[in-house]
C-alpha cells in the first residue's frame, strides 16, 4: 500500500463512520459529524496552504516527491504543478498499458478530454479496460476534475484491404488536430 | 483517491437551515421529532435539562430509572394559600432579589437558591437554617421533588407569592430574562416577562391540598 493509498483509505473510513452516524438513531449526529470533519479538514488545509506559500513552488514540488504529502496537497488544490502537467505525468506512467494518449484539455466544467491514438485491436471490449484505466489515472492525478472523456478513433482499416478507403488519409485521421500531448517527440 | 476527502474542504451547508425555517426540535434522548410544548428530563451528571418526548419522559418518571441519573420533570404547579409567606419570613432568608427559585440539589444534598440575571441563573447565598425553619411551618416549601421541582418566590409590590413549579419553567424564565435584559435592572421588557410568567403561574396553580 502506498502512502497515497493511505489517504484514500482514510477517506473511505471517514465515509463509513459518517454513514454509521447517519443511519443511527439520531440523524443530527451525522450532520454534526460532517461539520466536525469539515472544520478540521479546512483547518489543516489552511495550514498546508500557508506552508506551501512560505516554502515556495520549487520546494513544494520537492515535497511532492513524498506520495502522502502529494496526495494531501491534491486534496486542498495546493499541488504546485498544474492539471495538464500532472495528467501528462500520469498518462506517461500508464502508457505501456494504454498506448499513446493525447491530452485535449480540460473544459470549464472540469471535464478532461483525452484521445487514444491507437485503438489497439479495435474492438469495443478491449478498449473498455483502457478507458477505465485512463479515467482512474486522470481522477487520481487531477482530483479537481469532474469527469473524463476518452475519444476512441475509428478502428484501423482491415489489413486485407488493398487500398485505403476513399477520403481517408491515414496519418492525419489518427493524429487528429495535431495537439502536442505529453511524451510526443 | 484524494477526491474522497475533497468534499470536506468545502464549507458545510447541511447544518445551516434554510432561511426562514426552524430546525425541528428533537428528543435529546431518542432523537424523535417533538413539537411545542414538550417536556424535559434532568440529566443529573451535568445538571442539564434535556428536551424529551412523552415516551422518554414517562420512562424516567419511575424513581431509579436510567441508573437514577435521569429524572423526568413533572408538570405540576401548586400554591398553598393556607400558609402564606410574610415579608419577615422572606427577609430571614437573606435573598436580595424579587424573583428567585429554590430547589434541592440531590448530589449536594442541600437547597440551592437561584435568581434570573443577565448572566443566566445565578446562585445566591441562602440561610439554610432559616429555610429549614420556614419549611417546617410552610409545607409547600418542602414539597418539591429533588432536582426537578422548585419553590418559586416572586415579590410584586407588597405581595409575596410562592409557587411550586417544575424546574424547566424556572429555566425558561431565566432564558427569557437573559434575552430581554437591558441596562442595570433589566428594563421594562424584563418586568413584562416576569409579570407574564407570574400571571401564567397564577392561572395554572392548584392548591397544595
Amino acid at each position: 500500500m502506498t502512502a497515497a493509498d493511505a489517504t484514500e483509505l482514510v477517506a473511505v473510513r471517514v465515509e463509513r463512520l459518517l454513514g454509521q452516524l447517519h443511519s443511527g438513531p439520531d440523524p443530527r449526529a451525522g450532520e454534526v459529524a460532517e461539520e466536525l470533519v469539515c472544520c478540521l479538514v479546512q483547518l489543516y488545509g489552511d495550514g498546508l496552504q500557508r506552508i506551501v506559500a512560505l516554502v515556495g513552488p520549487e520546494q513544494s514540488a520537492q515535497l511532492c516527491a513524498d506520495p502522502l504529502v502529494e496526495s494531501l496537497l491534491l486534496v486542498h488544490d495546493l499541488h504546485p504543478a498544474d492539471a495538464e502537467t500532472r495528467i501528462g505525468r500520469a498518462l506517461e506512467s500508464v502508457r505501456s498499458r494504454t498506448g499513446e494518449v493525447d491530452y485535449l484539455g480540460i473544459d470549464e466544467a472540469g471535464v478532461v478530454r483525452l484521445r487514444l491514438r491507437a485503438a489497439g485491436h479495435g474492438c469495443r471490449s478491449s478498449v473498455q479496460p483502457v478507458r477505465q484505466l485512463l479515467e482512474a489515472t486522470v481522477r487520481q492525478a487531477a482530483p479537481e476534475s469532474t469527469g473524463v472523456e476518452v475519444e476512441v478513433p475509428a478502428p484501423e482499416a482491415p489489413l486485407l484491404q488493398v487500398s485505403l478507403r476513399p477520403g481517408m488519409d491515414r496519418p492525419s485521421a489518427l493524429a487528429g488536430a495535431g495537439s502536442t500531448g505529453p511524451g510526443r517527440a | 483517491m484524494a477526491a474522497g476527502l475533497r468534499r470536506f474542504t468545502r464549507a458545510v451547508a447541511s447544518t445551516s437551515p434554510e432561511p426562514g425555517s426552524r430546525p425541528a426540535e428533537r428528543c435529546e434522548l431518542c432523537g424523535v421529532e417533538i413539537g411545542e410544548p414538550h417536556g424535559h428530563v434532568v440529566a443529573l451528571d451535568d445538571r442539564s435539562l434535556r428536551c424529551a418526548c412523552r415516551a422518554c419522559r414517562l420512562l424516567f418518571e419511575a424513581p431509579g430509572a436510567g441508573g437514577g441519573r435521569f429524572r423526568a420533570v413533572p408538570d405540576r404547579y401548586l400554591t398553598d394559600p393556607a400558609h402564606p409567606l410574610t415579608d419577615a419570613d422572606w427577609d430571614l432568608l437573606g435573598i436580595p432579589v424579587t424573583s428567585a427559585f429554590l430547589f434541592v440539589n440531590s448530589d449536594l444534598a442541600r437547597v440551592i437558591a437561584c435568581y434570573p440575571s443577565p448572566a443566566g441563573a445565578t446562585e445566591c447565598l441562602l440561610d439554610l437554617g432559616a429555610w429549614a425553619e420556614l419549611a417546617r411551618s410552610h409545607p409547600l416549601l418542602a414539597a418539591p421533588a429533588a432536582d426537578v421541582e422548585a419553590v418559586y418566590v416572586t415579590r410584586t409590590g407588597d405581595a409575596l407569592e410562592v409557587f411550586l413549579i417544575p424546574i424547566d419553567a424556572c429555566y425558561a424564565l431565566v432564558g427569557e430574562i437573559r434575552l430581554r435584559w437591558r441596562g442595570v435592572d433589566g428594563g421594562e421588557s424584563v418586568r413584562e416577562a416576569v409579570s407574564g410568567f407570574d400571571d401564567d403561574l397564577r392561572s395554572r396553580s392548584r392548591p397544595l391540598r
